[in-house]
């Protein structure tokens, strides 16, 4: 064999071997790309921007921890009412646990300050930074700005409104307002709605739950027409919810409204 | 004919080694990961981690209970929001009427303001209702302003 015969073999197995690189390179230059798109946040979510009635995927957290997404409409009502506070409450939550809407800024440890307009000079810790994208199943012994802290430190921080600060469970709250003669039930409001109003303590429950009517959760009254009762929230998935009033019962979902406390 | 192979690579060993090292070269400087800055994966959640214990003296085991029962009813929302995903975007509240959506019944209701007929807002709650995503088979109900609610 000639050196001109080697020297074209080699030249084959050359050209041979460069275009395996190549094959392997475009591969890896495909992944990447692929995995960098992903990353960089460029894939499309079905979530509207500002929406603040969005929730995100159960088992995964893609909010940005620090990002407030605000309530969809301006907060309409005087200093004196109940459901101004809790407008500032629920507009401020972040997502938190299970990527519910559960961290109120200025009920952290690091909070300078009582959120604008709060005179109760106090704004206990109620988050955990640990706390946040995670979706934990254990005995719940976690803390977060919880549905019933925000209708607690809503009316505590109204002038001339007070509610114990230990009804916590939506139950204990619930039989706290039948105790003291100030629980109007969904039969009665139905009936005749004006006795409901806005900044009252709505206790809700939930289809098949084990705590029956005495609820689940408890939020406060936002509005009231004769097709809806619109409520704000904490720690409840959403910031808020519209029960249609349809059939003697006032529903979202599983969801209904078993009656209201009020001042 | 090895001699002779080694001999041709021996000779040319530079040429050679220039060439691989181009080719080499080239692919790391296609690799996208080595151009853009990197991004942070986002968190990954731990299912089984436990968070400090809140032990303020205003929480404890009611604390604890609400905090289950939250978290049933954030499940039970996610279903719902499964089930109807334009449900966010309602109450559609424009000057002529409002729409909501009756779950008991399964329907639209628009609630017209005073002086409209449904003939005259028909096109329009159609429009922004499949604007939203609900679906045609979900039947629309006309109410006027003092019809009493069903």
């Amino acid at each position: 064999m000639d050196n001109k015969k080697i020297k074209g073999c080699v030249i084959k197995v050359m050209i041979f071997f460069t275009i395996l690189l190549l094959i392997i390179g475009a591969i890896i230059f495909s992944f990447t790309l692929v995995i960098n798109i992903i990353n960089s946040g460029a894939y499309v979510t079905d979530r509207a921007p500002g929406a603040g009635l969005d929730m995100p995927m159960e088992g995964y957290c893609d909010l940005d921890p620090n990002t407030i997404i605000p309530l969809e409409f301006p907060n309409i009502y005087p200093p004196t009412n109940i459901a101004h506070h809790a407008y500032i409450l629920v507009n401020d939550l972040l997502p938190g646990l299970w990527c519910y809407f559960n961290h109120q800024p200025y009920y952290d440890g690091d909070a300078p300050s009582d959120p604008p307009g709060f005179p109760d000079g106090g704004n206990p810790d109620y988050w955990d930074e640990s706390l946040f994208g995670l979706f934990l199943d254990n005995d719940g012994t976690y803390n977060i700005f919880w549905c019933t802290i925000m209708v607690i430190e809503a009316w505590n921080n109204t002038p001339g409104v007070s509610l114990p600060t230990d009804l916590i469970y939506t139950p204990t709250m619930h039989a706290y307002f039948v105790n003291t003669g100030r629980f109007t039930t969904i039969q009665q409001a139905l009936q005749n709605l004006s006795l409901v109003h806005p900044g009252d303590a709505a206790i809700i429950a939930r289809d098949g739950s084990s705590r029956g009517l005495n609820g689940d959760h408890a939020s406060i009254v936002w509005s009231v027409t004769p097709d809806a009762i619109t409520t704000i929230d904490s720690n409840a998935g959403l910031k808020g919810f519209t029960y249609a009033i349809s059939g003697g019962e006032a529903r979202w979902g599983s969801l209904t409204i078993v009656g209201f406390g009020r001042r | 004919m090895i001699d002779k192979i080694k001999n041709f690579i021996l000779k040319n060993k530079l040429t050679l080694s220039i060439v691989v090292g181009v080719i080499l070269l080239s692919i790391f400087s296609l690799n996208p990961a080595s151009n853009l800055p990197e991004t942070p994966l986002p968190p990954i959640p731990t299912p089984n981690v436990s968070p400090t214990p809140y032990v303020g003296t205003r929480t404890g085991q009611q604390a604890v209970q609400q905090s289950i029962a939250d978290r049933e009813v954030g499940l039970s929302v996610n279903k719902t929001l499964n089930q109807y995903p334009f449900i966010t975007k309602l109450p559609l509240i424009t000057q002529n009427y409002t729409a909501i959506f009756d779950f008991k019944k399964q329907v639209i209701r628009v609630r017209m303001q005073q002086g409209f007929t449904s003939q005259f807002i028909e096109s329009d709650v159609k429009k922004r209702l499949s604007d939203i995503g609900v679906p045609e088979s979900i039947q629309i109900e006309y109410l006027k302003f003092n019809d009493p609610t069903p």
